[in-house]
């Protein structure tokens, strides 16, 4: 019954490594070659990921928040959820909660919220996702003002969204 | 029960998991590629080239285990030794706090949050892959 799982261990080709090495290859080139053939041309074989917005966030010492504990943090009401986008994109939907400044026009729009934070405060900054980087901005903006509790939501609107959380405000 | 059938059955729980694991990170590789960075484990240059070949040796390797028994005792090796890498930077990204997706079935997988469930099912999977590489022993020792 299980014959053709049952082959005798002589008729292996090569030693253990060289099997190793024949199926490591192998995945390799497959990789490689379905990389290639993409229809969307495949992805970057390097990229430069410090230029990433979470890798810039870590070196300027804000702190990282998934879209779980964003809506945690987001139903709790402890932090101070702060929205960087324009008005105009704040309007069409933002995360319960959030405050809107809008990075664009920061110094104005900081001068108004100042009164709502103290020192310690938790904040959490976010934009619109992964693309923009309004809210890594404002994030290090609030760091330099003396926050010294500033987190960012790299996933932004679009990975709440797509996680599917009730979004307050909108048409 | 028949020892045969245990590693029969080991070689197929491990070579549909694989399978499973594969396919969201073949479709999506810049998904995968974020979710390599995440772990921050991996010098920056090695993060693409991983998430473009390491789902395909997950295929191949999952192709194998079932499929060839000429190649059984290397497919289990490399599924031991990737284990054995994936558990280590669990750990490593555990220990430090960081908030991230496992990365482990689905690259974009949110809700797959990194913990030690992960760890456990990952040291499950190193236990069967180890009966695979030493059936053998295992045979003469449960045949006796």
């Amino acid at each position: 019954m299980y014959g053709e799982f049952e082959m005798n261990a002589t008729h292996k080709p090569g030693t253990l490594f060289t099997r190793v090495l024949f199926l490591l290859i192998g995945g390799m080139l497959a990789g490689t070659i379905a990389n290639a053939l993409r229809p969307d041309g495949g992805i970057a074989w390097f990229y430069d990921w410090g230029g990433h917005l979470e890798a810039r966030a870590v070196e300027e010492g804000l702190g990282l928040v998934s879209v779980a504990d964003m809506h945690a943090f987001s139903v709790s009401g402890e932090y101070m959820i702060l929205d960087a986008r324009t008005p105009e994109e704040y309007a069409t939907g933002y995360i319960p909660g959030a405050m809107l400044l809008p990075y664009a026009a920061v110094d104005e729009a900081f001068a108004e919220i100042q009164l709502f934070l103290f020192p310690e405060q938790p904040v959490l900054t976010y934009c619109s996702g992964l693309a923009c980087d309004d809210a890594l901005m404002l994030g290090i903006f609030l760091r330099d003002q003396g926050y010294t509790n500033v987190f960012l939501f790299a996933g932004g609107m679009e990975a709440w969204r797509r996680a599917g959380y009730p979004v307050e405000g909108g048409p | 029960m028949n020892v045969r059938f245990i590693l029969v059955a080991c070689r197929v729980l491990l070579g549909v998991v694989f399978l499973i694991a594969c396919v969201h990170k073949i479709l999506f590789p810049e998904a995968f590629a974020l979710a390599i960075f995440r772990y921050q484990v991996l010098p920056d240059p090695l993060i693409n080239l991983t998430a473009i070949t390491l789902p395909w040796i997950e295929l191949v390797v999952a192709i194998a285990i079932m499929f060839a028994p000429r190649f059984k005792d290397a497919a289990a090796a490399i599924i031991l030794g990737m284990l054995g890498v994936f558990t280590l930077a669990m750990i490593y990204n555990i220990f430090r706090g960081l908030d991230i997706s496992c990365g482990c079935f689905s690259a974009t997988g949110e809700a797959d949050l990194l913990g030690w469930d992960n760890v456990l099912r990952n040291l499950g999977y190193m236990f069967l892959a180890g009966v695979v590489l030493f059936e053998e022993q295992v045979r003469r020792r449960l045949e006796g």
